[in-house]
């Protein structure tokens, strides 16, 4: 990188619509530039270089060039590979968006794409940059709940739609999609590992062509055993778009976090409909600022790619376990 | 006037006494208990006899027994009452093991009375407004459901219901409730995936606590969490999502009455709130009143012995799970 001077970010797709966020908090932060925008969609990366008031870079090429240090890939999943060992053999760092990819073989290309060229990944999980989160991490460590018995978890939301539920570019539906987020969020404040997963799987409400609801149960190998619903089962007519909630209960005490419920109720007459708008910290320019930070510091990622496969392992085991119907074990 | 004795004198006894009470042609006319104390305490408070559960078999002069005792004990209890020619009302679950329960079945099925099981979660007015809801489409094809029942008991009380041999824990004691509910909204369970702590006794150091997962041969996904660690107040909470809608109750949020006590009571806890949700008639007055209903017409009462052992299917099938950690197929 550049010396001293400030961390020049690429944004390497804005497929995921995460990648408006990122580029936000990037062209808010002090010790990071905005250095252009690479995007398969024209027509969509000269929009979002025009409205962060960069350059579009019509091939990948141009972008990875010398002046810039690390790229942030909010592609579709299943392309998270392709831009991630481009990018980590032109030498940049990379944050990638969640899940870190579709299979177990293309996290594991990724992270030795990252190691081979000395060059960092992070994986985007900003709900552990959550406020609520934060303070909840801090209790438990702190020993406020005695030693967790179990752990209940929603990573509810609103069915996306685009390319999130073409199994090819997304690698599955809700399940992909909704899995990661928690199940990384209790390897984080259990300290343990997902040892076998068990999961009903179901295609209820959007039709028959993709997953859109479940429960998983996860059991780690400290003996702790969790649920976890990754269900897109909001739908418009709700307050807000989702949630994420974990009710850890310990031997001390039952800790009920509900991340997003920061917020002040509209209701809008024209649009009969009741609102949430939400007043929470900026979890996504927490992320962002902390991987800014490891680069300029030169420190170990706050969340790795083993973090980002772990979590990828959770929901492919729910996969199986769905076609099963039994529960199935993660081998390492 | 017809005669009802009351087998247990412990809450649901007092609760089910003082709806027997209260309908018209009702006489609560015998108590009974193995704690003579109580029975006789409950007894007067309608002039009734203090008597043991096989004076109440004996007496002919008696149709109605409501059985209130610990889940344990339900099986003779309800047998008993039947093969004594006995109309019975039995608390839930109908009974600790299914074994038991499907010995009380065949007792129904040869009895002249009719039985019921006291399931009443559905005779909630917020639960029977989320069914008619259902019924009604308000959420299309029923997609995935979630349920909470949770509150605090304590490790190392006497009570019966901390004895896991006795209650069941809180598969049988509080997810029976919701499994009975989900059942009665989507149907047939088809798979029960079940995680518990399955506490046995005061010695270990937390309370019971269980997730379990349905699966309904229509397609339903459910979740059911029952905690005894929760100790910032009962509370229950449903929902369900489905192609067309979502619908969500939660009892801390429908709190129509808050009394907040100041003065003396506050010093003992600051911060202290009660709330209530009243209705006409309750829950428990509305079920046996039903019963009754269905004894004087000759129908089927509204929670058949065949339905209550279905529901303990279920239970079962959580216990296995969750101490096989396999998932149970029915």
């Amino acid at each position: 990188m550049s010396g001293t001077g400030p961390v020049r970010i690429g944004m390497l797709s804005f497929a995921h619509m995460h990648g408006a966020s990122y580029a936000a908090a990037v062209a808010r932060l002090e010790g990071a530039v905005l250095a252009g925008v690479y995007d398969r969609d024209k027509a969509r990366g000269r929009t979002m270089a025009q409205r962060f008031h960069t350059d579009f870079c019509h091939k990948l090429e141009l972008l990875l060039g010398p002046e810039v240090d690390a790229v942030i890939v909010c592609s579709e999943n299943a392309r998270h590979r392709e831009l991630t060992v481009a990018a980590a053999e032109a030498g940049k760092h990379v944050l990638c968006e969640k899940p870190i990819a579709t299979t177990v073989e293309d996290a594991a290309a990724m992270m030795h794409a990252c190691q081979a060229n000395g060059v960092k990944l992070q994986v985007a999980f900003p709900c552990r940059f959550l406020t609520a989160v934060v303070r909840a991490k801090q209790m438990v460590e702190e020993g406020k709940l005695g030693r967790i018995l179990a752990v209940k978890g929603t990573n509810r939301g609103t069915m996306p739609g685009g390319w999130f539920t073409d199994k090819r570019l997304a690698g599955g539906g809700a399940v992909m999609d909704h899995t990661v987020h928690v199940a990384d969020l209790m390897r984080w404040f259990l300290g343990a590992e997902v040892t076998e997963v068990y999961a009903e799987v179901g295609s209820m409400i959007y039709g028959d062509e993709f997953d859109d609801c479940g429960t998983l149960t996860l059991t780690f190998d400290n003996g702790v055993f969790a649920t976890l619903d990754p269900s897109w089962s909001r739908n418009r007519a709700y307050p807000t778009w989702g949630d994420v909630t974990m009710t850890i209960s310990g031997t001390e005490g039952v800790l009920c976090v509900d991340a997003f419920d920061q917020k002040v109720m509209v209701y809008a007459a024209e649009e009969h409909v009741a609102r949430e708008v939400s007043v929470a910290d900026d979890m996504d320019f927490f992320l962002v600022s902390d991987f800014v930070e490891c680069i300029a510091g030169d420190r170990e990622p706050t969340i790795t790619g083993r973090d980002g496969l772990e979590a990828l392992r959770v929901a492919l085991a729910a996969y199986e376990s769905a076609e099963t119907h039994r529960p199935v074990k993660i081998a390492r | 006037m017809m005669k009802a004795a009351i087998i247990g004198a412990g809450v649901m006894g007092r609760t089910h006494a003082a709806s027997c009470h209260a309908l018209p042609g009702m006489q609560v006319a015998a108590v009974a208990d193995l704690r003579p104390e109580a029975a006789q305490a409950l007894a007067a408070q309608y002039d009734a006899a203090a008597c043991t559960a096989a004076d109440v078999f004996d007496d002919a002069s008696i149709e109605l027994v409501v059985v209130a005792t610990s889940t344990e004990s339900h099986k003779d209890i309800v047998v008993g009452a039947l093969e004594a020619g006995k109309h019975v009302f039995c608390e839930k679950p109908i009974a600790r093991r299914l074994d038991e329960g499907l010995a009380m079945l065949e007792a129904a099925r040869g009895a002249s009375g009719t039985a019921m099981v006291g399931h009443v979660l559905r005779f909630f007015p917020e639960y029977a407004g989320i069914k008619r809801l259902l019924d009604d489409g308000a959420i299309g094809t029923p997609a995935v459901a979630r349920t909470e029942r949770n509150l605090y008991a304590p490790p190392g009380s006497d009570s019966w219901f901390m004895d896991y041999d006795r209650s069941g824990g809180v598969i049988y004691d509080l997810a029976i409730h919701d499994i009975d509910f989900c059942m009665a909204c989507f149907g047939p369970v088809e798979r029960v995936y079940a995680k518990g702590l399955l506490a046995h006794d005061a010695s270990n150091d937390h309370g019971d606590y269980a997730l379990i997962t349905l699966r309904f041969a229509q397609g339903a996904i459910a979740h059911i969490e029952a905690s005894w660690l929760y100790a910032a107040g009962f509370y229950m909470a449903f929902e369900a999502s489905g192609s067309a809608g979502i619908v969500e109750y939660d009892s801390r949020r429908t709190r129509p009455l808050v009394f907040c006590p100041s003065g003396a009571e506050a010093t003992k806890r600051i911060g202290a709130e009660l709330p209530e949700s009243p209705y006409a008639e309750s829950a428990y007055a509305t079920e046996l009143k039903l019963f009754v209903e269905a004894i004087e017409q000759g129908g089927e009462p509204p929670i058949t012995f065949d339905y209550a052992v279905d529901v303990l299917r279920v239970a079962d099938a959580a216990e296995r799970s969750a101490l096989t950690g396999e998932a149970v197929t029915l």
